[in-house]
């Protein structure tokens, strides 16, 4: 009970939701015989809950659902068989959504999110980065790593992927990055031997 | 075996990257996926296209999955946080509130059940809530989770959780009775 004698409103609301302890049911039961404001609140509680009780899903047509496996399925091997040709090899794919991200995280620096790319970067070589994203999976963990790294401040996800930013760049722009980053693979190969 | 266990099963075997286990999944899960997008924009055809991108990312994102939480949460966090996505970038005006109080206030019952009435007025409601507390409201109210399941989707507290379901309900019963308030 709360200081002035009533439940609480979102202690009512959860009596009538039924997510309550069996303690507190019998005192909210007995504090309703008496309480005229309370029991009107769980009238209304309950006449909305009724009302909501209502809503009905549209019908879809079942084949819609029966097909939809083997739709994503091909869609999926379809894209990815894009991502291959769009660009030669791998990873310069993911090198280019590295810089991209970079470009981004350049454009936002204040934003704590991007701490799972700051610290891939700072414990990657250029060379140990192309080994990861070589692999499939290793790309796709890498895409959802930067996708979490991403997401913004209202918890949302973000919804462009690194794909996404890549593919919205302009031909010339993305000639550009491509040099980049064969300007800094270069450099990086000759570090290394 | 129950059907939880059954998915949590698939869930893992999806995380090895079985075509297979994703297939049972779809086949399993996709129709309730299709009512939570469906409750939460309210458009058919919108909530079909959102099913398919929700299945398409749990695929690409399938390695991913690590199984720290349950596979459902898992999918309801994507679908959720792409209708919301989906929410903000399209949907420009809210609902005026006036206009679902008044035609609740002007009725002095509950509307036929089967009229298109109810649905439009049901559609008002929950259109009327802010993105967020319509999610929190739709998973409680009609997909019966915990709140402990809902704070994972939603990537938020479980207190979080209650209080916006909470303030959810508030809403919509303000909205119901024309903005009738209980006085303390
Ligand atoms: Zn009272």
């Amino acid at each position: 009970m709360k200081s002035n004698g009533h439940p609480g409103d979102e202690k009512l609301i959860d009596y009538v939701d039924g997510t309550i302890t069996k303690d507190d049911r019998k005192a909210i039961v007995e504090h309703l015989e008496s309480c005229e404001r309370c029991s009107a609140y769980v009238q209304s509680l309950q006449q909305i809950f009724r009302l909501l009780s209502h809503d009905s899903v549209p019908q879809v047509e079942e084949s819609f659902f029966t097909y939809l496996p083997q739709r994503i399925l091909k869609r999926s091997q379809a894209s990815a068989s894009r991502r291959s040709w769009r660009f030669a090899f791998a990873p310069v794919v993911a090198v280019a959504s590295v810089v991209v991200l970079l470009l981004v995280v350049f454009r936002f620096p204040a934003q704590p999110e991007f701490d799972t790319i700051d610290l891939m970067m700072s414990e990657m070589s250029m060379v140990d980065l192309i080994d990861v994203v070589s692999d499939e999976d290793g790309y796709d963990v890498l895409l959802y790593e930067a996708g979490q790294a991403l997401e913004p401040a209202d918890e949302y996800l973000m919804d462009e992927t690194p794909y996404d930013l890549i593919e919205a760049l302009s031909p010339a722009e993305g000639e550009q990055l491509v040099i980049e980053i064969e300007k800094e693979m270069k450099s990086q190969t000759s570090g290394a031997s | 075996m129950e059907e939880r266990n059954l998915m949590n099963e698939l869930g893992r075997r999806l995380a090895k990257g079985d075509e297979d286990a994703f297939t049972q999944i779809v086949e399993r899960f996709s129709r309730q996926v299709f009512a939570v997008c469906f409750r939460i924009l309210r458009d058919t055809e919108e909530a079909k296209d959102m099913v398919q991108e929700v299945f398409t990312r749990v695929y690409v994102k399938r390695k991913s999955f690590k199984g720290h939480s349950s596979v459902y949460t898992w999918i309801y966090r994507i679908a959720v946080n792409l209708c919301l996505s989906q929410i903000k970038r399209t949907r420009v005006q809210t609902v005026p509130l006036d206009d679902v109080a008044y035609r609740l206030a002007s009725r002095t019952s509950l509307p036929d059940t089967k009229s298109q009435m109810l649905k439009d007025v049901i559609a008002k409601l929950i259109e009327a809530l802010p993105p967020k507390q319509r999610a929190v409201f739709i998973l409680r109210f009609y997909e019966r989770l915990s709140f402990k399941e809902i704070a994972e989707v939603t990537g938020t507290s479980i207190g979080a959780a209650k209080a916006n379901y909470h303030f959810a309900v508030e809403h919509l019963r303000r909205l119901a009775q024309g903005g009738e308030d209980f006085e303390v």
